[in-house]
């Protein structure tokens, strides 16, 4: 039966039939309809399930606070869930009703949706596209503004010329200071707009404000606005024999409306009566009980709201952040007043509906008022009110007014919950945006990267950078890579991309000054020319990071940080220099990426230098360790310095970083005949382990104090400041039980992470005394290792612990740290 | 398409810090870009520049600002290696699908400039004439950055 009218309907081109599926039958509708408006013009009343207790719904709204018909789509685009009075009808919509759960799509059984973000400036924001929305964007674009005017709908009437108008547009949530992210949503699109506005006016209109009464939620039953909308909009008459039941003038207005189109009111019901008895003998239900100013996007800033005895509900006080304004009937303007009025008295208030897409009625309200809670935002708790898509839109100011009466206080005792931003669902793919895939996070590479992948790296995450783990030759297997690159560095030269350690200049009179307060360490007393190894404090007295700092000259020093933490190192200086001791005379300058770092390794290390060509003396004597030289390598300039994390003779090269893959290329052909092997971060790792080396994120996981490590030596005992200094003398630091780095020689490999007992039980829980922090296969010494944190650790050396785990108990001897080399004998090569 | 839009440019760039009291080129206005002696100089902060010049000018730039700092305070650092450049064409539109600086024409000039993220990644531009604003980042976000700025190119 169709009740579309032969005439009418401003937004329909009759010329354009569309053709469309809803719960697997198909229809017609016109280009300009809405699903919900081509579903009531084919006379489809109900269709729809409520979500809980799945009892027969029908559209009740024509807009965004539809609470009852929702839909998946299919066709030609997926989305779950979606209000149908939002959709705009398009040729073969294929649609299914939905009862207020969405479900996700298998990937392959749809295409995704593009989606973008997008960033716009304007000075003046216009959210909703009525009378008064069009009206603020005009004065504002006469003035000179550039203006933007957002509108959920998929048409705004009468748009302004000189204003960007964004139709199909949701304001998901207005932020400080003009912050406002909207969701542009079209079958081939969807687009986040990130708008920074000078100033913000919400035009969000105001929604009819449903009545409490029995039997409110069934078919037929429809906000008497949204049966004018369907008539003037779409030439749809939404039923032909009507009742009205009003608490205002608005509510006589659309049934004279729809008695003008050709419909029967057969009833005109008032405060106090009964309109449960005149639903059966009518096929359309109009109910208003006043209107309510659409304030989400206002009270989510803190604008704050009065109640209007006239409007019988609450609308904006004026008290907002200074850059956001409501106008129109969102401020309560033009709207008609109401009686006061929102609950038909009942003995059972079972089927009185609050919020239909939550099956709550007020029975429920006042079961939860039974139970003791007298706020609002307790019975949202309670009942899930206005938690469901709609967020509440037309049961908000209901469930307050409902909650104050049954209270017996004042109607504005207590005012609507508030509603949180997304306003409307929004896809984790939208938020993402273009940032998924590789561009999810930044993949940073190396100036070396080309050369890792042609010979086969594979490569490890480092923070963001892409670094080589290790370099497997003919199919050899990560164990036996890692050994031979092992055992290239232990006895002839290894070659380490070194490059993604963060490189700090520090320039200025107050540099040494300065250095002195972030390290534990003097770097004061280092002389030009040398080398220092330092660590970096929180203000817990817990190392934060470590490092060498190259004293270039007397005011002038070269620091290098973990990869992982360079950013925070260099935010750490600066935020020190600029808020506590400005008076210092320091400039920092990030340089990680002027340099690359070509670390070579090896008892043959010299041997491969001096192949290259350099102008540098390498003796011993006249290159010490811990040291560096300026010069040339290879016809090119560098900084070699003399440091070592693999307890070989080492020179890390530092070069011009458009440079870098010139001198790697010759230093692997240099020491070709040398023996030597590029070698990534695992057998990095466990060179290290074998010096008791420790790495900060890893051994240091942000409780641990140089102490702790062994390594009280590096905490200068002076009377000066550093950071974390004063930590350092809390009782809780100069306990004796602290956790201390240990070596474990165990029976087996430790799985990293493994908890250690003293004594195995058999009998969970045990006592747990420390972990195991690194765990690996020595190449060097033919048996695992490992390093760990035990309780007094260093007093228990040649003790045995335990670490029970799911496939077995594996042992381990306490030793100290250093399983290889512990003279040093080998640093000079 | 985005090679054609992108186009590398090998340039001297020395870092500088230092009061701007003794500056030897003109001070400008913040976010952007005055000429000294054929150079430009970005306004970065208000007490740091980028001096960016052809090839095989570092060292007269860097002797000329030792120079004129003599004895004074501040900071003169290589930092050629430490960004890659390139030129984008007609780019603005493209780069507001992730940056969130305002680009507008009737904002964002020829002769400014300004350090921001596009695609996450830390870049700075400059807009060098009405068409063409020039990007830099650090090498080792290079690739991320052609990446985001082909696929931006794709979505539209």
């Amino acid at each position: 039966m169709s009740r579309r009218l032969d005439t009418g309907g401003s937004w329909i081109d009759r010329s354009r039939p569309i053709t469309f599926r809803f719960d697997e039958v198909e229809y017609e509708g016109f280009e300009g309809d809405t699903l919900a408006s081509a579903l009531l013009a084919n006379g489809v009343t109900g269709g729809f399930r409520s979500p809980i207790i799945g009892r027969p719904r029908g559209v009740m709204t024509a807009g965004p606070e539809e609470p009852n018909a929702f839909v998946e789509i299919n066709e030609p685009w997926f989305d779950p869930i979606v209000a149908a009075t939002m959709v705009e009808l398009v040729d073969g919509l294929v649609a299914e009703p939905r009862a207020g759960v969405g479900r996700l799509a298998a990937p392959a059984e749809v295409p995704p949706v593009d989606a973008v973000h997008r960033h716009i400036h304007v000075e003046t924001l216009v959210v909703g596209g009525g009378r008064s929305g069009v009206k603020a964007a005009v004065a504002a674009a006469n003035r000179g503004d550039r203006v933007l005017l957002l509108d959920e709908r998929h048409r705004v009437d009468n748009a302004p010329d000189g204003v960007t108008v964004l139709p199909r547009t949701t304001a998901l949530g207005v932020y400080d200071d003009g912050y406002v992210v909207a969701l542009e949503s079209t079958p081939e699109l969807e687009r986040l707009w990130h708008v920074r506005a000078g100033r913000v006016v919400l035009a969000t209109g105001a929604t009819e404000r449903p009545i409490a009464f029995a039997g409110n939620d069934r078919p037929g039953v429809m906000l008497a606005s949204a049966a004018a909308t369907y008539l003037e909009r779409f030439g749809v008459l939404a039923g032909e024999r009507v009742a009205i039941f009003t608490t205002n003038d608005s509510g006589l207005e659309s049934a004279d409306s729809l008695r003008a189109a050709g419909a029967e009111i057969a009833h005109t019901l008032g405060v106090g009566e009964d309109p449960s008895t005149a639903i059966d003998g009518v096929d359309l239900l109009l109910v208003s009980g006043g209107w309510n100013p659409n304030l989400t996007l206002w009270r989510s800033m803190g604008g704050g709201l009065r109640y209007s005895r006239r409007l019988a509900t609450f609308r904006p006080n004026g008290n907002g952040p200074p850059w956001l304004e409501v106008v129109g009937s969102a401020y309560g303007d033009g709207l008609p007043g109401s009686e006061t009025y929102w609950l038909e008295s009942a003995e059972d208030y079972s089927e009185h509906f609050v919020d239909l897409q939550r099956d709550q009625t007020v029975a429920d309200i006042a079961a939860a008022l039974d139970a003791g809670l007298v706020s609002a935002e307790h019975v949202k708790r309670a009942t899930y009110i206005g938690t469901a898509i709609d967020q509440g839109r037309t049961s908000g100011v209901l469930t307050a007014a409902i909650v104050n009466q049954l209270l017996g206080t004042d109607p504005d005792a207590q005012g609507p919950t508030s509603a949180r931003p997304p306003a409307v669902p929004v896809s984790y793919a939208t938020i993402a945006g273009p940032d998924r895939g590789d561009l999810l996070d930044p993949i940073r590479r190396t100036r070396l990267h080309r050369w890792h992948e042609e010979h086969g790296a594979v490569f490890e995450d480092v923070g963001q950078w892409k670094r080589p783990r290790y370099f497997p030759r003919h199919g050899e297997t990560v164990d036996a890579a890692v050994a031979r690159e092992c055992r290239a560095v232990r006895n002839a030269a290894g070659v380490l991309d070194a490059s993604t350690l963060g490189k700090i200049d520090v320039a200025g009179p107050d540099a040494a000054a300065f250095l002195d307060r972030m390290y534990t360490n003097r770097m004061s007393t280092l002389p030009v020319g040398s080398i220092r190894y330092g660590f970096m404090l929180g203000l817990d007295g817990m190392v934060g990071d470590d490092g060498v700092a190259l004293r270039l000259s007397e005011d002038h020093f070269l620091v290098t940080t973990t990869t992982g933490n360079a950013a925070m190192v260099l935010d750490r200086f600066e935020e020190w220099l600029q808020t506590e001791w400005p008076e210092l005379r320091v400039y920092c300058t990030s340089v990680t990426e002027q340099w690359s770092d070509v670390a070579v390794a090896g008892p043959r290390a010299r041997e491969v230098i001096a192949a290259l060509g350099t102008d540098i003396d390498l003796a011993p004597d006249a290159f010490p360790f811990m040291t560096f030289r300026d010069g040339a390598v290879a016809g090119v300039s560098v900084r070699v310095a003399r440091v070592s994390f693999t307890g070989e003779l080492s020179y890390e090269i530092l070069v011009d970083g458009r440079r870098g893959l010139e001198l790697w290329e010759a230093v692997m052909s240099a020491g070709a005949p040398l023996g030597i092997a590029s070698y990534g971060t695992e057998a990095m790792h466990v060179l290290r382990a074998e010096k008791g080396f420790v790495i900060v994120g890893q051994d240091i996981d942000g409780t641990v104090m140089p102490d702790d490590l062994g390594m009280g030596w590096i905490v200068r005992k002076e009377d000066s400041d550093f950071i974390g200094r004063r930590s350092l003398r809390r009782a809780d630091s100069l306990r004796e039980d602290r956790k201390q780095l240990v070596g474990l020689l165990p029976d087996r490999l430790l799985p990293e992470g493994a908890q250690l007992v003293e004594e195995d039980t058999g009998r969970i829980p045990m006592p747990m005394i420390g972990h195991v922090t690194s765990s690996y296969a020595s190449p060097s010494l033919g048996r695992p290792i490992a390093l760990a944190i035990v309780e007094r650790g260093r007093s228990r050396h040649g003790e045995t612990v335990y670490a029970p785990l799911p496939d077995g108990t594996i042992s381990a001897e306490i030793v100290p740290p250093v399983f290889y080399d512990p003279e040093g004998a080998r640093r000079d090569g | 398409m985005t090679d054609e839009l992108l186009v590398a440019a090998e340039l001297v760039q020395v870092g500088v810090r230092a009061d701007p009291s003794i500056l030897p080129f003109e001070t400008a206005e913040p976010n952007t870009v005055t000429t000294w002696n054929g150079r430009d100089v970005l306004w970065l902060g208000p007490d740091e520049w980028l001096v960016v010049g052809e090839q095989g000018t570092e060292d007269a730039i860097r002797r000329e600002l030792e120079d004129a700092f003599a004895g004074r305070h501040h900071s003169v650092v290589d930092v050629g290696a430490n960004r890659t450049v390139f030129d984008l064409t007609d780019g603005l539109d493209l780069l507001s699908n992730s940056c969130g600086l305002d680009l507008h024409s009737s904002r964002w000039r020829p002769g400014m400039c300004a350090q921001t993220l596009f695609a996450q990644a830390q870049v700075i531009l400059h807009q060098r004439d009405v068409r063409t604003t020039r990007i830099f980042v650090r090498p080792s976000f290079a690739d991320h950055v052609r990446e985001a700025i082909r696929v931006t190119e794709f979505l539209g």
